[in-house]
């Protein structure tokens, strides 16, 4: 792969409108789950002018504050527009394309993770403490799954560059559509499961209900919301914002598991981008559909749900060694 | 020592005189290097020689003692009183910058025991009992790995009937190579050998547990790759997988207990065993791509070893040396009573930062750097559909990976717990500024850290020399092109540095946006409580809270007894006073340890019983015994 001005251009116009983008799927989440309920419901574009208007705000800092509360929320912010940056959605590359590597992706998903839990130690409120605990709690075991994910993909379609996995696995496809051959039960299975897999990670990664309920601000219920309780104005905006992009990575990932179509040159990108859309779309409904249907879980029974998702992708794994 | 004009003279001398060796050595070794000399003595000669590896690893003792020289330079001051500490550290950094020059067997085993006695020295050093005890156990277990480490350089003599290392290409077989690795492996604290490292590494001051943790453990990772890479005979690659097998177990194991404790050293000092398993992790890959000949699986996983020595080396260093400035101005380590130092000690919490980060492998840090690359060498090692090889690395990548996620929580807690919050006790809230050469001594390795993780490519340059030393390749460091392990295409190595330069450039154009168009508004107030007058700092999350939860998960790991003690009569919610103990004791130690203990003590009591009978014809007839036996072994084994 070469450095070449039209892909970097697409590259980055691509993860602008996937950065505007992320608002809307939270929000139309959001609006699915309460039209669900039964409410009437937010503004699909109603995080937007949350947003705008958190950023008008001013910041209420803890008097106990460090430079960790000044410094975190963009941090956490930036790491996420960094993993979009790197992840390809309806075009074939991206703009950090070329050093878009699956654990360089992993690890940073957990640098976010622990600024944000400094952020929320910093100001000595025990909410604070009680978050960060739980969400290293979370990542401690959706951690492995996650690194087992990428890595049978990166097995799977021996690359290591998660814009180079997708287009492989996209090539596989067409050729098995248009010819019938190299299809077989096992490269349909590897995408299966590690779909079902990263689907239950990132249930609890992005703090969704049967693990987490970020509606709510019971201390009971608190994983992910208790870690930001402390923040207001922008750096609550940061936070928020921060958490649609965190569910559009994800999101993104998985609708090119499950269907990767990406566009190859500039003619084919308003029909990828449809195609990304509908498939966002789509998994957004799912995501609301499971949290509507499922209850609130016990902390100490969310272990078992992620060891699922770790033998899933373990058992991925291990078909995909098997496949050379 | 009582005149107190002269108090700091040791400190001074003694610091500079580490510092000037030490530049003297990297200079020594760099003018010299490939040569060898001799000093000849009346009955035993010395022989040097400067190879690569020698060259690595005297420029990364030299420039780590140099930084904590600098460091306790300042620091030292709390040991005036009893300068034997400088003397001994500078004796002990000179051994080992000796012993890795030594090109043979008695020189090497010589400043082995000095290394291993003058550390000693400096583990009983406060005179405490706990560090008493700790420097017993210490000096037996290593002891233990001194005999084994002896036994393998007999055996390697009276193969070659030779003392110099030159002599010992390709002659160790496997009995050799299992007694050095499980000798060096002592001294390392790989996983069933451990149980010394958290006990001697915490007792000893500050600046020694930075010179023990971050530079003596290598000293066994070099005795390691010199008979693996250079003596080994090779054929015998299960011995990688077996090595693969044990770094990953103790990886886990390290960062686990490193979890549970409150203590801020004996947390770094478990993190240690961690960071030693992740080390063994890659030598066992490399070890064994170099004898099944997966050639660029090797020189990687080598890379991935050597920069985690170094990586390992500078954020342990750092952090032990904060540690110990905590410890000078809190009066405790204890983690429990700390919190909000971050506010009385801005700078430090800073440095201290980077090097949490760094140790935790959090991108684009050095920390992250190795481990990403052992990542890729296990996957490359997946690819060589090797089936044993496949199988161990599998579990090697999961274990890994929850080492890694674990470590995060591990020094998440450390961090908040110490710098963040309101202060928990009033040694925090009393803790003064640290001076300025003490925090000189960590930025410079913690600078370090930030430029080797940002532009590895001129390191991973230099680091080719070595590779090639103990390999015979290299690997590509031009930033523009990618890493290839088996098969896998385009795993890229300049993703560090993009990373972090569009990382800034990102914070710069948010900066901006958010200067137009957000308000600048701020607002100091308390921390929200449930609109409770909570004014009891004690009321934070506490630091084995925070693990409790993970704990709880992985609790077949631990062997923990926790209890609450309360005063039974009084009313449920009211109670005036409720103690919680917690207790988390090493399996390890419990289950091998004092079971072995309680064994030794049971056979030498009968042995003593029946020696010491006090009945002189029971001792003559001993005594006779003893004779016939000897007889015996002469004639049927030794003639």
């Amino acid at each position: 792969m070469n450095f070449n001005g039209q892909h970097l251009i697409i590259g980055a116009v691509q993860f602008f409108i996937i950065v505007l983008l992320a608002p809307f799927f939270a929000g139309f989440i959001h609006k699915l789950k309460q039209r669900a309920r039964g409410q009437k419901g937010i503004n699909i574009f109603q995080f937007y002018i949350n947003f705008n208007k958190l950023l008008k705000k001013e910041i209420v800092l803890s008097k106990d504050a460090t430079f960790i509360s000044n410094v975190a929320p963009y941090i956490v912010f930036v790491t996420y527009l960094i993993i979009l940056l790197m992840l390809p959605a309806f075009y074939r590359y991206s703009l950090l394309g070329m050093s878009s590597d699956v654990i360089l992706i992993a690890y940073s998903l957990a640098l976010a993770t622990f600024f944000m839990t400094l952020y929320a130690m910093d100001q000595g409120s025990a909410f604070g403490g009680l978050g960060a605990a739980r969400e290293w709690f979370l990542t401690v075991l959706s951690e492995p799954s996650l690194i087992f994910i990428f890595i049978s993909l990166a097995i799977y379609t021996k690359q290591g560059r998660i814009t180079d996995i997708f287009y492989v696995i996209q090539k596989g496809a067409e050729n098995a559509f248009l010819t019938g051959s190299g299809s077989s039960a096992v490269s349909v299975a590897i995408p299966f499961l590690l779909f079902i897999s990263l689907f239950i990670v990132s249930i609890s990664e992005n703090a969704r209900i049967p693990i987490d309920n970020p509606e709510t601000h019971l201390e009971l219920t608190m994983f992910h919301e208790a870690n930001i309780l402390e923040a207001s104005g922008k750096h609550l905006g940061l936070f928020e914002y921060g958490s649609y992009l965190k569910i559009t990575v994800f999101l993104t990932v998985m609708s090119l598991i499950l269907f990767p179509y990406m566009a190859v040159n500039l003619y084919q990108i308003p029909l990828a981008f449809m195609v990304y859309f509908l498939k966002m779309i789509i998994l957004c409904a799912l995501i609301a559909g499971v949290e509507i249907v499922n209850p609130k879980m016990r902390v100490f029974r969310v272990p078992n749900i992620l060891s699922v998702s770790f033998i899933l992708s373990l058992i991925a794994m291990i078909l995909s060694i098997r496949r050379f | 020592m009582d005149n107190l004009k002269h108090k700091g003279i040791f400190r001074y001398f003694f610091n500079c005189l580490t510092i000037l060796s030490a530049v003297f050595f990297t200079v020594l070794s760099i003018y010299c290097f490939k040569s060898e000399f001799t000093i000849q003595s009346s009955f035993i000669n010395f022989s040097f020689k400067f190879d690569a590896l020698s060259l690595f690893f005297v420029i990364f003792i030299s420039s780590l003692s140099l930084f904590i020289s600098i460091f306790s330079i300042k620091y030292g001051d709390k040991y005036d009183d009893k300068p034997s500490l400088f003397i001994y550290s500078f004796l002990f950094i000179i051994s080992m910058l000796i012993l890795v020059i030594s090109n043979d067997m008695l020189t090497f085993l010589i400043f082995w025991e000095l290394m291993s006695i003058f550390s000693f020295l400096l583990v009983i050093y406060e005179g405490s009992e706990e560090s008493r005890k700790a420097g017993f156990l210490y000096f037996l277990m290593t002891h233990i790995g001194t005999i084994l480490i002896t036994a393998a350089f007999i055996m390697l003599y009276l193969k070659t009937s030779s003392f110099s290392f030159d002599y010992y290409k390709g002659a160790a077989g496997i009995i050799i190579l299992a007694a050095a690795i499980t000798g060096f492996s002592i001294k390392a604290g790989i996983m069933p050998f451990h149980t010394w490292l958290p006990y001697a590494h915490p007792v000893a001051p500050a600046n020694i547990s930075a010179v023990m943790s971050g530079v003596m453990v290598n000293m066994a990772i070099y005795g390691i790759l010199k008979f693996l890479f250079v003596f080994s005979s090779g054929s015998n690659s299960f011995l990688g997988i077996i090595l693969l097998v044990i770094g990953a177990l103790s990886a886990l194991m390290g960062i686990m207990y490193a979890m549970a404790q409150k203590d801020i050293k004996k947390l770094l000092a478990f993190s240690t065993i961690e960071n030693m398993g992740i080390i063994f992790m890659g030598i066992g890959v490399s070890y064994w791509a170099r004898i099944e000949n997966f050639k660029s699986l090797e020189y990687l996983a080598m890379l991935a070893v050597l920069l985690h020595i170094i990586n390992h080396g500078l954020s342990k260093s750092s952090l032990f040396m904060g540690s110990g400035l905590i410890d000078k101005y809190t009066h405790t380590r204890n983690m429990e009573k700390l919190g909000g130092l971050s506010k009385k000690m801005g700078q430090l919490s800073v440095l201290f930062l980077i090097g949490v980060m760094s140790i935790s492998a959090m991108p684009p840090l050095n920390g992250f750097l190795s481990e990403w690359y052992l990542y890729i060498s296990l996957i490359g090692s997946v690819f060589t559909g090797n089936l044993y090889m496949v199988y161990f690395s599998i579990i090697a990548i999961a274990l890994l990976s929850l080492a890694g996620a674990a470590a995060g929580a591990a020094f998440t807690k450390l961090f908040g717990i110490t710098f963040l919050g309101k202060p928990r006790t009033s040694n925090a809230e009393n803790a003064k500024k640290s001076h300025i050469i003490e925090r000189i001594g960590i930025a410079l390795p913690v600078l370090l850290c930030i430029y080797i993780g940002v532009y590895p490519y001129q390191i991973i340059s230099g680091l080719n020399s070595v590779i090639f030393y103990l390999t015979g390749g290299t690997v590509n460091p031009n930033p523009f092109s990618a890493v290839g392990a088996v098969k896998i295409h385009s795993f890229s190595l300049y993703a560090p540095a993009i990373i972090a330069a569009m990382f800034s450039v990102l914070l710069l154009i948010i900066f901006f946006y958010f200067k137009i168009f957000a308000s600048d508004k701020k607002r100091v107030f308390e921390t929200w409580a449930c609109g409770l007058d909570e004014k009891n700092p004690k009321a934070q999350y506490s630091g084995s809270g925070f693990s409790s939860s993970i704990m709880k998960v992985f609790s077949s790991f631990y062997s923990s007894v926790s209890e609450i003690d309360f005063e039974r009569d009084v009313k449920k919610y009211f109670r005036s006073k409720s103690v919680y103990t917690e207790e988390v004791n090493d399996i390890v130690e419990k289950y091998i340890y004092i079971p072995a203990g309680k064994l030794y003590f049971k056979i030498s009591d009968f042995f003593n019983r029946a020696a010491n009978s006090a009945n002189i014809n029971v001792s003559l007839g001993y005594l006779f015994l003893t004779l016939i036996v000897c007889f015996i072994i002469y004639i049927f084994i030794i003639r």
